[in-house]
């Protein structure tokens, strides 16, 4: 028995309480996936992956990565279990929706342990989920919920509420975007031919070849000299550039100039950058390839980019990406200043 | 005429010989265009082709194994009147660089330092821990790899995307013997 049926058998509150705290508490549970972020157990471009697979396989993240043996069934009880410790207790829950005072609650849990030995509480006085096996911690839970409630743990839990968050988070962590001006791109319509083997670029077929780049990159920066493995990304995106200029594609090849320009710089300064500004840049290019990937299908479609160009959402987009983009130039500058005349002339 | 196409990129290399199918370069028109796809198949190309050496050659900037500008410092050093163009699109870096180690260093010592390295290229030799690329040079004092290019003796400078006239125009120059820096796009 739960501490929710406990609260039930006990006259404490009704089903109909009991189903909205658990309605709440589903709600607040992070998505397993953010919760991989945040243990940097994988690169967010191997998170980027996890989540393509997800959409792809229709399966949840934890029964992927035990198929995919990305973890094994400790691992993922363990991440299970800080999941388990970031969501809201429902003692917590029942008292913020005045259904049960502090006091009561307390007097609550005491003999709801007592009473319960078996059941591990974790030190929210919650119930400890981590000890069951991940395809069936919810089951207590799924045994009183509603079809109607599933359906909404299933989205809470689901990566588009992820990817959603993170682009929330990211710009309110990254100050104040709206400053950032957006640049004025004068479209003009493909005058010379274009060649057909350009038009193929953007196949269907291609679309992945910049996040296998970065996750390429990502895997290299630690294995490999990062001053190289900075190399190969920056000739990666030149020739995406190049290929860009043929079809005339002006937002595309402003976006990816932004990015290549700074990569330059990283170039030169890659021996004085820090693991978190590696987790910053990774972030960066990651968020460029979503723009790119936009657009180039949007020149796919319609050989035009103005369309994509005009919407709110997309602008808001540029905008995040700009103020991240001045960012890095900040932290690019003030490197920069550290770095003396034989610094330089000492590789020659 | 002869021509060797270089760039990594298919695309590009498709381009560019979809491009000089098109073009007519004097009166010429070109009958053979042979292709490598970096900076050290470009060099051992034109050592295989002994007698019928190519009379143009284009040349892409940003390559894996050996980039564009070493590769033109080597095929100047094997044959110094071939004409070479690069064909990339290098843009000026909007970067200030007004703090970083390159700006202290005066033009005529970056030259003499991206001198140093040409030397190594032509000779081959790898130093480990030091700059062994002409490229890679010139990133590290921010100069800009057209005005690199032209040090080593490269003809023209043909920025992507170019259009038929833009191409036949600087090949044309080019071929025709132009003294100056011919470029477009």
């Amino acid at each position: 028995m739960f501490f929710g049926d406990f609260l039930l058998r006990k006259n404490m509150i009704t089903e109909e309480d009991l189903i909205n705290a658990l309605t709440e508490q589903l709600q607040s549970t992070p998505p397993l996936l953010s919760i991989l972020r945040e243990e940097k157990r994988f690169s967010n471009s191997e998170l980027i992956q996890l989540v393509k697979m997800q959409v792809q396989s229709g399966l949840e993240i934890k029964s992927l990565l035990l198929q995919k043996s990305l973890v094994d069934e400790e691992e993922l009880g363990r991440f299970l279990k800080v999941q388990n410790q970031k969501r809201m207790p429902l003692g917590q829950i029942l008292i913020e929706m005045g259904k049960i005072s502090i006091d009561e609650c307390q007097n609550a849990l005491h003999d709801y342990s007592q009473e319960k030995d078996d059941i591990v509480l974790d030190d929210d006085g919650d119930i400890d989920l981590s000890q069951f096996e991940p395809n069936e911690n919810m089951t207590v839970s799924s045994s009183v919920i509603p079809e109607q409630v599933k359906s909404i743990s299933e989205e809470a839990i689901s990566p588009v509420s992820l990817v959603e968050e993170s682009k929330s988070l990211k710009q309110e962590d990254g100050g104040d975007f709206h400053s950032v001006e957006i640049p004025i791109i004068s479209f003009e319509p493909i005058q010379e031919f274009v060649l057909d083997e350009y038009l193929e670029v953007l196949d269907e077929m291609k679309k992945d070849e910049m996040d296998q780049t970065i996750m390429t990159w990502s895997k290299m920066k630690s294995t490999l000299d990062l001053k190289e493995s900075f190399r190969l990304f920056y000739r990666e995106l030149h020739t995406l550039k190049g290929t860009v200029r043929f079809l005339r594609g002006l937002v595309s090849e402003f976006v990816i100039h932004t990015g290549e320009d700074l990569l330059a710089e990283l170039i030169v300064l890659a021996d004085q950058l820090v693991e978190k500004q590696l987790v910053d840049i990774e972030d960066y290019y990651l968020s460029l390839n979503d723009m790119v990937w936009e657009l180039r299908l949007s020149l796919a479609e319609s050989v035009s980019e103005e369309v994509l160009w005009v919407t709110d959402a997309f602008q808001s987009k540029v905008k995040n990406f700009l103020g991240k983009s001045s960012e890095l130039k900040g932290i690019v500058e003030s490197l920069l200043q550290n770095q003396s005349a034989d610094d330089v002339k000492s590789q020659f | 005429m002869k021509v060797l196409c270089v760039d990594d990129a298919d695309i590009h290399l498709t381009s560019i010989k979809s491009m000089l199918k098109l073009v007519s370069l004097n009166g010429q028109t070109v009958s053979e265009i042979f292709e490598a796809k970096n900076g050290r198949l470009a060099v051992e190309q034109f050592k295989s082709m002994l007698a019928a050496k190519p009379e143009l050659v284009t040349l892409d900037i940003r390559m894996p194994e050996l980039d564009g500008l070493s590769a033109l410092v080597i095929l100047k050093s094997l044959a110094p009147r071939l004409p070479v163009v690069m064909v990339s699109s290098e843009d000026e870096k909007t970067i200030s660089r007004k703090k970083g180690g390159a700006a202290q260093i005066p033009m005529n010592e970056k030259f003499a330092l991206i001198d140093k390295v040409a030397a190594r290229v032509k000779a081959g030799v790898v130093e480990p821990g030091k700059i062994n690329q002409v490229l890679d040079a010139c990133e590290e004092l921010n100069l800009d790899p057209i005005a690199v290019a032209q040090h080593f003796g490269a003809s023209g400078y043909l920025k992507k995307p170019y259009t038929k006239e833009q191409t036949e125009d600087v090949l044309s120059k080019v071929l025709g013997g132009s003294t100056s820096f011919v470029q477009a796009g």
